[in-house]
């Protein structure tokens, strides 16, 4: 399985290899950010992206969260247009779609603005779903709640591209990324497809996003957006030796901060990473690895990491990108590729983790020519 | 090497029952879970029935010291709970017990567990009962005013993560999230990974409930609900001339897929075999079929081949079905497409004339259907169908259910919004 095409709108730049170049200046792509009363110290804005000039159906635009914008731009990068059927030569049924699913959570201002037609005629405090079927009708877009189902964005991204061929959103938040990779690869293996674009974004630089991070206790990874795709297919310079997936116990049914907590010291994960570099056979050079800011997740993690390369470097993206949430195990891998491609690494492993416990690992290599 | 697949547990909870025996005795009776809403007052809605769960049954020994410690801390919303009911039923028919595999006889990271649910909708809800509440408030209080865990617990992959917790499960876990689609998507990732190999036994499946007053108000307010107020188990009629909407359910389903080899090793008892599966994505419309149904017939064509068989092994095909003009139209078509001249000799009907519309269940729970009316060799009806339209124009098994002379390969389709469609292939081994 080989990486045929990478696209990314990071905050570190629109487009794969503006990214990359801002990576390798060390560039961050964090800054103060003030909008419609949201005031932080540090988030992740992909700059310069103006998407009803900049993505193929400027009409579709309206009709997109944030995060499918993000993402369409992405996948047609990777797929160097938006006609990969006919640039690759093979029937649209055969390129299969498969991506990172979030709840798109940008159009909730939007959804939320439909109500204000729709209050008690009785008790004006009170929403009354009764009004709106009578007063609040009229305000009432039917696409905009359609607009945050976690499907959307790759459906966006499967109409600009005309993907007709297998088709899966996947949502286990960071992790998904690998999640969807993982669905991809099997989808190739199976030979369900012969092409299949592989998607993650989300736009995390909302309020909204931005209260349930700082309840996980994971604002310190700071807030940002983005979107990675890559077209997977039977040749490329860089391969994909091996994808896992697994689970870690969480601590227990606690909300708020401890759901992100686990209970078993990293052992699964360190199981994990053992498994997957075994089946990639080959010797890990570089991790670019699952850290968030925390310091026992932090800690589990780096403690897997050593079991399968006890020396060497390990890069985390998070302290110069911010937390991309849905997109950024996907951004890691496009982040490994091109240092492959530029010869800054042979073999690397890259490693994502839910809030929910889902873990996810991927081996890339380079191909000798 | 390539591993066949087969059922060794089903689960399911659902308008019609709270086990698959009695959904499926439901389902042969040709008898309606539709009803009015009375969970929450809908009376002045367009909609006002729904296929709705009346009562949760209490769950035995350590699963229900499981619901109440997860219930305890808040974080137990109803999709998971209906989850935790079906995974029960189906984990330990096939030998497994609360906390580990028990006879399914397997290390815990060669289980994988694939799930399809939709996060999120409640929270929409109370977010916009408190705006109006909240008026002028800033929106960073607003939600400081939610409830904690609200965003952790409404996540679509929460089951998931609460189903691996109490399970043991340590393989891979996918949360599908792709609408109507959700469980027959997750279906096919766990074939999948049994069939490669990568896991020995997988607990795949959906759950979802969408008898909420706020998806009932928006879904109505998309037109896409029938407004049969006056006779709501008349009111899903799929394929029927006078159809004027789908009618929405709740419910979850579950099933555990194991190599047939680990399987017969073990000495379970196999329920069916899951042949094969396809997938597709119209890359049409948001909410509408394409009328030529040429994606439904790519996910169905695709699954045939990746079964190995030909049109000409099927027999039966459990329908999408949803008592939409769109749908109805566009399936049967994409039926013709996909089994050419052998369409006209099966027999095609729908469970939502009698469920309702379990929107990411729905995939699990048909595909449970599918698999019983291959054992008792009875095809369940398509309630409702009296009028016949038309534009579908194949042998839907109207109103009463049909024993037959053996079923051969069944169909099992789910489509959804954003394009995507599902097909499992299902037979008895």
């Amino acid at each position: 399985m080989f990486v045929a095409g990478v696209g990314v709108a990071s905050p570190l730049g629109l487009g794969w290899h503006a990214s990359v170049d801002g990576w390798l200046r060390g560039a961050s792509g964090l800054r103060p950010f003030s909008k419609d009363g949201l005031e932080l110290a540090q988030a992740g804005v992909v700059p310069d992206f103006r998407p009803r000039k900049q993505l193929p159906d400027r009409k579709a635009v309206k009709l997109m969260s944030r995060e499918a914008q993000l993402l369409v731009y992405a996948a047609v990068e990777a797929c160097g247009g938006t006609d990969p059927a006919q640039r690759l030569g093979v029937d649209p049924e055969r390129i299969g779609g498969f991506a990172a699913a979030g709840y798109e959570v940008t159009p909730l201002g939007e959804v939320l603005d439909m109500f204000a037609g729709s209050r008690d005629p009785l008790d004006p405090s009170r929403l009354s779903l009764d009004a709106l079927f009578s007063t609040g009708r009229a305000a009432y877009n039917p696409l905009s709640p359609l607009k945050t189902l976690p499907n959307m964005a790759l459906f966006h991204a499967a109409l600009t591209l005309g993907l007709r061929g297998p088709h899966l959103a996947l949502g286990s938040s960071p992790a998904a990324g690998l999640a969807a990779l993982a669905g991809a690869v099997d989808a190739l293996d199976d030979d369900t497809c012969d092409y299949a674009v592989v998607g993650g974004a989300d736009a995390q630089v909302e309020l909204f996003r931005l209260h349930y991070m700082e309840e996980a206790g994971v604002v310190g990874s700071r807030p940002a957006e983005g979107a990675a795709a890559l077209l997977l297919g039977d040749a490329g310079d860089v391969e994909i030796l091996a994808v896992q997936l697994g689970q870690e116990p969480p601590a227990g049914p606690m909300p708020g901060e401890a759901y992100s907590v686990v209970s078993d010291g990293g052992a699964r994960r360190e199981a994990l990473y053992r498994r997957v570099v075994e089946q990639a056979g080959c010797a890990v050079d570089l991790v670019i690895a699952d850290l968030w800011g925390l310091p026992q997740r932090d800690g589990f993690e780096r403690r897997a990491v050593t079991t399968v390369m006890p020396e060497g470097p390990i890069l985390a993206t998070r302290p110069r990108l911010g937390h991309m949430g849905a997109a950024h195990g996907l951004f890691d891998v496009a982040l490994a590729v091109a240092l492959i491609q530029r010869g800054e690494a042979k073999c690397v492993l890259v490693t994502a983790g839910g809030s929910a416990g889902d873990l996810g690992a991927v081996v890339l290599r380079g191909v000798d020519r | 090497m390539r591993h066949e697949v087969v059922v060794t547990g089903i689960g399911a909870i659902t308008p019609l029952g709270a086990d698959p025996e009695s959904t499926w005795t439901g389902l042969k009776a040709g008898r309606s879970g539709v009803r009015p809403i009375d969970r929450f007052d809908a009376s002045g809605f367009a909609t006002r029935f729904a296929g709705q769960i009346d009562a949760i049954p209490d769950l035995p020994g350590p699963w229900e010291l499981a619901r109440q410690r997860w219930g305890a801390a808040n974080m137990l919303d109803r999709k998971t709970h209906l989850a935790l009911i079906a995974a029960r039923q189906a984990w330990e028919q096939a030998g497994g017990v609360h906390g580990g595999a028990g006879a399914l006889d397997v290390e815990p990271h060669r289980i994988a567990l694939a799930l399809g649910s939709e996060g999120g909708r409640r929270l929409l809800g109370t977010m916009a009962e408190r705006s109006i509440a909240q008026r002028g408030m800033p929106l960073r209080e607003l939600l400081a005013s939610m409830p904690p865990g609200e965003w952790a617990r409404l996540r679509a992959s929460h089951p998931a993560r609460v189903l691996a917790s109490e399970l043991d499960i340590r393989g891979p876990t996918r949360t599908v999230c792709t609408a109507c689609t959700s469980s027959g998507g997750a279906i096919a990732e766990a074939l999948y990974l049994v069939r490669a190999g990568v896991v020995d036994v997988a607990l795949a499946g959906g759950t979802d409930t969408l008898v909420e007053a706020f998806m009932v108000s928006g879904f109505s307010l998309l037109g896409a609900l029938s407004e049969n107020n006056e006779e709501p188990a008349a009111a899903s009629r799929p394929f029927d001339l006078t159809r004027d909407g789908f009618v929405l359910g709740e419910g979850a389903g579950m099933l555990v897929l194991e190599s047939e080899s680990h399987a017969r090793a073990r000495g379970a008892t196999i329920l069916g075999r899951l042949r094969g599966a396809g997938l597709s994505n119209n890359a049409f419309r948001v909410t509408d079929s394409p009328p030529d149904g040429s994606g439904p017939a790519v996910a169905m064509s695709a699954a045939l081949e990746d079964a190995g068989l030909e049109p000409e092994d099927v027999g039966y095909v459990n329908a999408h079905g949803t008592s939409t003009q769109m749908n109805d139209v566009s399936e049967t078509r994409g039926i013709r497409r996909a089994l050419g001249a052998h369409a006209d000799r099966i027999a095609v009907s729908s469970n939502k004339s009698m469920m309702g519309h379990l929107v990411a269940a729905c995939g699990a729970v048909e595909a449970i259907a599918t698999l019983l009316s291959l054992r008792d060799s009875v095809l369940a009806p398509t309630l409702n169908l009296s009028t016949p339209d038309p534009e579908c124009d194949l042998d839907y098994v109207p109103q009463v259910a049909r024993p037959v002379d053996g079923i051969g390969v069944a169909l099992s389709n789910a489509f959804g919004f954003g394009g995507s469609n599902a097909t499992l292939v299902l037979d008895t081994p």
